[in-house]
């Protein structure tokens, strides 16, 4: 019987000896992946397609916290608590659509509005902006450190 | 108690019980073929065989568990803020990895899961997450021998929808 090696297979047989990194089972290239800052899984998707394509489906795993902040009346949004000025609106719309172009869908653990010290100033339809599309299990309005209203 | 392991080159590691145990996979074998240790005879009847696993790798592998041996299982963290998962890797375990060429700390990684000893898995995949930590992407493909293989197009991509979290 004749066994045909297909061009992929045999990239990455004859990759084993000279590219361990990339040998490794895909389970434990997420693993390695897992461990990294976000800014890093980024240079990692940068190195190479099968590192983009691992990092990227490493990514859709990772439960996110999603909060934002409003101050006078307007999001002013952080993503894994980094207190960001209002610059952070352009880097979570460009966020959450990155994720909506490889997931299809964003699935966030929670969505907190925080910091209401004037709830009448908030911005609904702003704020409906940035939740539309996402998928979430908990909306938190919280003022101060307690929980104002949740649903 | 000793406990008989033989790897995939046929070599014979007799090793402490207690070292066995810290594999799951071969506790699980143990108990499969109904090996205790206070069952002295069970014990000198039968060898777990490890074919996943080479002399060479194996060797590292007692030499990690040796020194862990009588640690406390240690729990993880989970996902932080930054939504990574942290692992702490102790100066003695630094140490010990420093000594592993690459290809073998990925060999040593590999037998690490198939033997399921979590502590040594995590110290590993943390060591080569830092190895990686700070690096540019062309200092990552050198690094590991990496033929990049993105167009400039695809890298303007990725870098378009990353571009949130390059602060």
């Amino acid at each position: 019987m004749e066994v045909v090696v297909k061009d992929f297979d045999l990239v990455r047989l004859s990759s084993i000896d000279y590219f361990p990194l990339l040998s490794l089972p895909e389970d434990l290239l997420i693993n390695i992946v897992e461990s990294l800052p976000l800014a890093d899984r980024t240079q990692v998707r940068l190195s190479c397609s099968l590192l983009e394509r691992i990092v990227a489906k490493a990514d859709l795993t990772l439960p996110h916290t999603y909060e934002i902040i409003i101050k006078d009346g307007l999001p002013c949004t952080s993503i894994f608590n980094d207190h960001r000025t209002m610059h952070g609106n352009y880097q979570v719309a460009a966020y959450l659509a990155s994720r909506k172009a490889i997931a299809g869908r964003i699935f966030l653990s929670s969505v907190m509005i925080t910091n209401l010290d004037h709830i009448d100033q908030m911005d609904h339809n702003v704020i409906d902006k940035f939740i539309d599309g996402v998928v979430f299990n908990n909306l938190l309005i919280a003022m101060g450190a307690s929980t104002f209203d949740q649903r | 108690p000793n406990v008989k392991l033989v790897t995939s080159d046929n070599e014979e590691f007799v090793v402490d019980f207690r070292i066995a145990k810290m594999s799951v996979t071969v506790s699980r074998l143990m108990e499969a073929m109904n090996m205790s240790e206070t069952d002295d005879a069970s014990l000198l009847s039968n060898s777990i065989p490890l074919p996943n696993v080479t002399k060479a790798v194996m060797a590292r592998v007692i030499e990690w568990c040796e020194k862990h041996k009588n640690d406390e299982p240690k729990e993880e963290k989970e996902n932080d803020k930054r939504g990574r998962t942290t692992h702490v890797v102790s100066d003695w375990d630094k140490e010990f990895l420093k000594n592993d060429e690459f290809g073998r700390l990925c060999q040593l990684m590999g037998a690490a899961n198939y033997l399921e000893i979590k502590g040594l898995f995590n110290d590993i995949s943390q060591t080569i997450a830092n190895m990686i930590h700070g690096k540019k992407s062309d200092e990552i493909a050198e690094m590991f021998n990496i033929h990049c293989d993105l167009t400039e197009a695809e890298k303007k991509e990725i870098r378009k929808k990353t571009a949130w979290c390059e602060d």
